[in-house]
């Protein structure tokens, strides 16, 4: 404190600076235990109101599962990958089933195929929902927030339904095919969901105008060239105008077969990803119609009892297998020496690369008012980060 | 345009029906396979112990039952703990006699640590 | 089926003129090749320029009876849309390899230094392997398979005096 202030003078800028001379830099935590970041930090550096360095400190939710996969067998890791990503875990359930699927070379009944795609396209659905409720929330916009939550429930009421569990299904989709069959008139339920979702996707666009391109035009563009760089997928990479989805490029379960767009846009910025999702929701439902006319009878798990732990036995191989999931591109590679659990399991998760790279990249010059925008537009969650 | 619209909604939203109950006077039907509580119906059971061997969480121990059931009962019986459990249901899935299963009932909370522990005995007096 | 593979065999093919590898095709869109370690960094430089632009994935495997970490390199091309993966083994008394972030950028960067921490091993060229999600941990890289992480969490964590937890150490 430089000079004595006169009481009646006003405070202006002058006075501050003088109070704390020229020091407008300042180191900003944006998490890890803060409701608007999940359990995930970033150190910032501030300068005014302008980001000059971003940091992701990761983590906070690590628990170690590609090592604790190595000691149980494949029916109870199916168990474990659900909560590999809480809001996609059918999603990272088919990732995992399909890595065994592979490796044991069992022929997948075609009821259980397609299952699982109806279930991971719903799951895709909610995932998106959620994605919705947060980035308005984050945006400021409580109403969408309680509205997303409110119609994902109704997808959560068919998961609860069909597979014994609201947000875990327990590995419902576990190595093999899955592991309860669709229960009588789930087909009629699940097509009133997707009414009710329509519904909410048309709330969506009313609403779009008045919050969501106002607060995310033009922020937090990522160019094609960098968004390759630094490895985004999904969404956050169909946002920069590059066409591909591991759905159609490198088409697992009964994907070849259906019919469904890719939506693609050039601008790159939070807007455009924001389009795609919504855009995204309205494919899934395509492909869950679809499903639910073609889907044919039969069993649904090869075999059809669970193997005791004594007598599991993976045969011995390498495989790396690559999904689609709401976020981006999930992975898993896994390592069999002939025992019954694997020798070495790999997941990769679309967020490890969208929260630490592409955040990193995307925070650095924005606004402090902007980071929950970008943040929230690439739909990040850190527990497949963490892992 | 859009502020038209989003009036609209707020009017149709404020005559409708809200997407909630009034839990506990109503609430949504839980579904016949709910991963809740276990039940064991311990005649059946032929004591394999392969819910003990599946269960990722090793919730489920086998244990001897106490001396004025041992007569009745004489082999190991499964005996879950639930603050272990994560509620996959694996355990019902593969008991060969479908003698463990997980009911619908969910109200699991309580003050008494002790009411966790399922001991596999039937209920009632002997 | 040999029709449909065309593409993959055309890959391996390019790949063996130049490094004499023999490569195999597993399945429509993945091809493994393994190279030795000296010639990786030539590897995934020729590989990106045959359109193997995103790096999936780099994983370790370990292997303490032979006395090596197996490196996997999982890349994805966009244009050709198949899946290389490019193996490697370190001697595992002296992990350190090229890095390949000049090729893969930020990218290869980040999954180096996940890696660097669970599993120890060195990535030449790589400036950045600050631990990432382990705080504070002194002990040996915790992914490694002689790692005793059951004897550890016995000793730094296990309750005895809790009835309930027996059941996770005997
Ligand atoms: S439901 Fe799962 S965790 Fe619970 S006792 Fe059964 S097998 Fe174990
Ligand atoms: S699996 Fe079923 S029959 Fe076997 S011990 Fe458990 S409850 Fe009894």
């Amino acid at each position: 404190m430089t000079k004595q202030m006169n009481e009646k003078e006003l405070i202006t800028i002058e006075h501050i600076e003088q109070i704390i001379p020229g020091d407008t830099d300042y180191n900003f935590y944006f998490g890890p235990a803060h409701s608007g970041s999940g359990n995930f930090g970033v150190k910032l550096r501030i300068d005014g109101e302008k980001v000059t360095s971003a940091r992701a400190d990761p983590g906070y939710l690590h628990r170690g599962f590609e090592k604790l996969m190595e000691y149980r067998i494949p029916m109870q890791n199916a168990v474990l990958s659900d909560r590999v990503c809480v809001l996609e875990a059918l999603n990272w359930n088919l990732v995992h089933a399909e890595a065994v699927d592979e490796l044991t070379g069992v022929e997948i009944p075609q009821r259980a195929r397609y299952i699982r795609v109806l279930m991971a396209e719903m799951s895709r659905l909610q995932s998106h929902l959620i994605w919705y409720g947060v980035m308005s929330l984050a945006l400021g916009f409580d109403t969408g927030f309680k509205m997303a939550f409110g119609y994902r429930d109704y997808i959560l009421d068919i998961f609860e339904l069909i597979t014994g569990g609201r947000v875990y299904p327990a590995g419902y989709i576990c190595p093999g095919g899955v592991r309860r069959d669709l229960p009588d008139g789930s087909e009629d339920k699940i097509k009133r969901v997707l009414d009710q979702t329509e519904e909410m996707m048309q709330k969506m666009k009313d609403f779009d105008n008045i919050v969501f391109s106002r607060r995310t035009k033009g922020v937090g563009t990522l160019r094609t060239e960098d968004a390759i760089r630094l490895g985004a997928t999904g969404p956050v990479l169909r946002a920069c105008g590059v066409e591909t989805d591991v759905r159609k490029d490198d088409p697992y379960e009964i994907y070849d077969e259906l019919d469904f767009d890719i939506p693609v846009r050039e601008e790159g910025d939070a807007y455009a990803r924001c389009l795609i999702r919504g855009r995204e929701m309205e494919e899934s439902i395509k492909i869950i119609k679809q499903v639910l006319d073609r889907i044919p009878q039969g069993n649904i798990r090869e075999p059809a009892k669970i193997t005791p732990p004594s007598r599991v036995k993976i045969p011995e191989g390498e495989v790396y297998v690559r999904n689609e999931l709401a976020r981006g591109e999930g992975c898993a590679y896994m390592r069999s020496v002939g025992g019954g659990e694997p020798y070495r399991v790999k997941l990769r998760g679309p967020d490890f690369l969208h929260m630490i790279p592409v955040l990193e990249h995307l925070l650095k010059g924005s606004q402090i008012a902007d980071i929950p925008a970008i943040y929230w537009s690439l739909n990040i969650c850190p527990a497949d980060m963490d892992r | 345009m859009s502020m038209v619209k989003t009036i609209e909604v707020l009017f149709e939203t404020l005559f409708s029906k809200p997407m909630t109950v009034k839990f506990p006077y109503e609430a949504i039907e839980i579904p016949e396979d709910y991963r809740g509580e276990h039940e064991l119906d311990i005649d059946k059971c032929v004591s394999c112990g392969l819910c003990a061997e599946i269960c990722p969480n090793r919730a489920v121990e086998m244990v001897e039952l106490p001396e004025e059931y041992k007569e009745k009962y004489p082999k190991t019986y499964p005996r879950l703990d639930l603050r272990k459990c994560c509620f996959c249901g694996l355990c019902q899935d593969i008991c060969p006699r479908k003698c463990l299963k997980l009911t619908k009932n969910v109200f699991l909370a309580t003050p008494d640590p002790s009411a966790v522990i399922k001991n596999p005995m039937p209920k009632g007096p002997q | 089926m040999a029709e449909s593979l065309h593409k993959e065999s055309k890959v391996i093919e390019d790949i063996s003129a130049k490094f004499k590898i023999a490569g195999k095709v597993q399945r429509e869109r993945r091809v493994w090749v393994t190279i030795d370690k000296d010639e990786l960094i030539a590897l995934c430089n020729f590989a990106k320029g045959l359109g193997f632009e995103h790096l999936s994935a780099i994983s370790v495997t370990d292997w303490p009876e032979e006395g090596t970490f197996e490196l996997t390199y999982h890349l994805w091309s966009y244009s050709e849309r198949i899946l290389l993966t490019i193996k490697t083994k370190l001697d595992r008394a002296n992990p350190a390899v090229g890095s390949v972030v000049p090729i893969w950028k930020e990218n290869a960067q980040i999954h180096e230094r996940e890696l660097h921490e669970l599993f120890g091993v060195e990535f030449e060229g790589n400036e950045d392997l600050t631990p990432l999600f382990l705080e504070d941990w002194d002990g040996p890289p915790p992914f490694r398979k002689d790692f005793d992480w059951k004897e550890y969490v016995r000793q730094q964590y296990y309750d005895q005096a809790n009835e309930r937890e027996r059941a996770y150490y005997d």
